[in-house]
């Protein structure tokens, strides 16, 4: 579009100018918006471009009230997020870990910290190596379960690795929930026969195998048999000391 | 042509999913990522505002009406393994204007039931019921103008309370309300403008529940003991006697069915003074 004003024969300034071609386009378009069908498959393209009309023709001041809006809505909705699509509470804070009273084996230390209302705490990279079962590390710590969980046998995991991010991060603990139930779009700990444990989202689950995404799309999908021995529980909690982004 | 490589994750500027259509901005909520939401909160935002003020929100409902529909559209889109919307644009503009409509509906019923409370129409449930249930129903009201003389005035007045009571208990908070409207003698249309609905559902829903305290009448008359039952049920089955209001009515200038009988009586002057001491 030209800034030159529009001029007729005898060389006057055209009065009607763009602001108000501008405007009429605008009442044009509002009048049509609230006209047209959206379910007609042959307006959307208009509605595609309405959108973006509206999103250029907003003031600086708009612009601002936009953006701050949405930034503050998406650190709302994220932590939402997280507990209505992967079933993940945010824990407060930092875990409070403190040592295990008594030096003994994952296995056993469950037993022993389930009744306090506190779970063993254990490093993934360390417990993860491959050919050993997790349930016979020995477990050093121990951490305080909320009391507001539902009950049930706990365990602590200090994440390695960046498959899961955004949600998880490297070093973050998660409070994973010992059980063999699978839920569609959960997060879960399993046991890979070759790699050790890992962290993923359950994608689809099929009769024979299930399928574990990790949230990182550079990290592929992995296919696991169906068998329960291979699943330590599902994510509950998670304890992320890592700053919101934006 | 090579494709658009798309941002992986929050470290992307939140600049770079601009680029992206919505089947990828989605893809990347249902990943988490807060820069998608910010982008898609930031793309459809202006538009939902438009349309909102055009429905004649202003400030601070503009902005709360708009974050609630946002808050469960994206909720919605990001955490539903469904299909994404494909044009996202226009599904967001329906499920928007169905949204306020609902918000709409909603607030005139609050401001209604507000109103009922505040002018306590619904207080004497038995003159609602009678003044708006139908024509045998006004006769209950008439007990304490002018008892029946052949039956005893005790006897029909326990058994009109009864069925009252029996017809209040039968009908629900929204009926009441409704009955409350019938009472005042609001037209229809303006009762349809108050619930928010058309004057067709609003028709449909007064047919219903004269249809509803008919049947519960009944169900009423058939609980009594015999003696009871045949004589509120011979009550009920006559024909209506006009009331002083009816007469008022008839007097007022208005259109109606008021003035139409008041016309009837004019071309039947035998029956009109008839209907009022007309006994079985």
């Amino acid at each position: 579009m030209t800034n030159q004003p529009d001029r007729d024969d005898a060389g006057r300034v055209d009065s009607f100018g763009e602001r108000q071609a501008d405007t009429l386009l605008r009442i044009a378009a509002e009048r049509a918006f609230d006209q047209l069908d959206p379910s007609d498959p042959r307006n959307a393209s208009f509605f595609a471009w309405y959108a973006r009309e509206a999103r250029e023709r907003q003031t600086p001041a708009e612009r601002r009230a936009t953006k701050e809006l949405a930034r503050v809505f998406a650190a709302r909705m994220v932590r939402r997020w997280q507990v209505e699509a992967l079933g993940v509470r945010e824990g407060d804070g930092e875990p409070r870990i403190q040592r295990a009273p008594v030096a003994a084996t994952i296995r056993n230390a469950v037993e022993l910290a389930t009744p306090k209302a506190k779970a063993p705490c254990v490093d993934m990279a360390v417990a993860a190596g491959a050919g050993r079962a997790l349930w016979d590390e020995e477990c050093t710590e121990w951490v305080d379960v909320p009391a507001d969980l539902p009950p049930g046998k706990h365990l602590a995991l200090r994440v390695s690795g960046e498959s899961m991010t955004p949600f998880l991060h490297d070093g973050d603990t998660v409070l994973v929930k010992i059980g063999t139930e699978l839920k569609p779009g959960s997060v879960v700990v399993a046991r890979r026969p070759d790699d050790g444990y890992v962290v993923k989202r359950v994608g689809q689950l099929r009769r024979r195998s299930v399928e574990l995404v990790s949230l990182n799309p550079e990290y592929e999908p992995i296919l696991l048999p169906r068998d329960p021995r291979l699943l330590l529980g599902t994510v509950v909690l998670r304890w992320c000391t890592h700053a919101a982004p934006g | 042509m090579e494709a658009p490589r798309l941002p992986q994750s929050d470290h992307d500027a939140v600049e770079s999913w601009s680029a992206v259509d919505d089947a990828a901005l989605i893809a990347g909520m249902r990943r988490g990522l807060e820069a998608a939401i910010v982008e898609f909160v930031d793309r459809y935002t202006p538009m939902l505002i438009g349309i909102a003020r055009r429905r004649g929100l202003r400030g601070g409902n503009l902005i709360t009406a708009v974050m609630d529909f946002l808050d469960s559209a994206a909720m919605r889109l990001a955490v539903e393994a469904s299909r994404v919307p494909d044009p996202l644009p226009p599904w967001l503009v329906v499920s928007f204007r169905h949204r306020l409509r609902d918000d709409w509906r909603a607030e005139r019923r609050r401001q209604a039931r507000e109103l009922l409370i505040a002018t306590d129409i619904g207080r004497g449930t038995q003159r609602v019921v009678a003044e708006s249930c139908s024509e045998y129903a006004i006769r209950l009201t008439e007990g304490t103008d002018g008892p029946d003389p052949t039956e005893g005035a005790a006897t029909w007045q326990v058994l009109r309370e009864a069925l009252a009571i029996a017809l209040d208990k039968g009908v629900s908070e929204g009926e009441r309300q409704l009955l409350g409207y019938l009472a005042d003698r609001m037209p229809q249309r303006e009762i349809a403008d108050i619930l928010g609905i058309t004057h067709g559902n609003a028709r449909v829903r007064i047919l219903r529940l004269r249809a509803r305290l008919v049947q519960l009448a009944r169900a009423h008359v058939n609980s009594l003991p015999v003696a009871d039952g045949i004589t509120l049920a011979r009550f009920l089955e006559r024909p209506p006697r006009r009331t002083v209001r009816d007469a008022e009515h008839a007097r007022l200038p208005d259109h109606g069915p008021a003035r139409a009988q008041s016309r009837q009586s004019a071309r039947n002057p035998d029956d009109a003074g008839d209907r009022g001491s007309t006994h079985d």
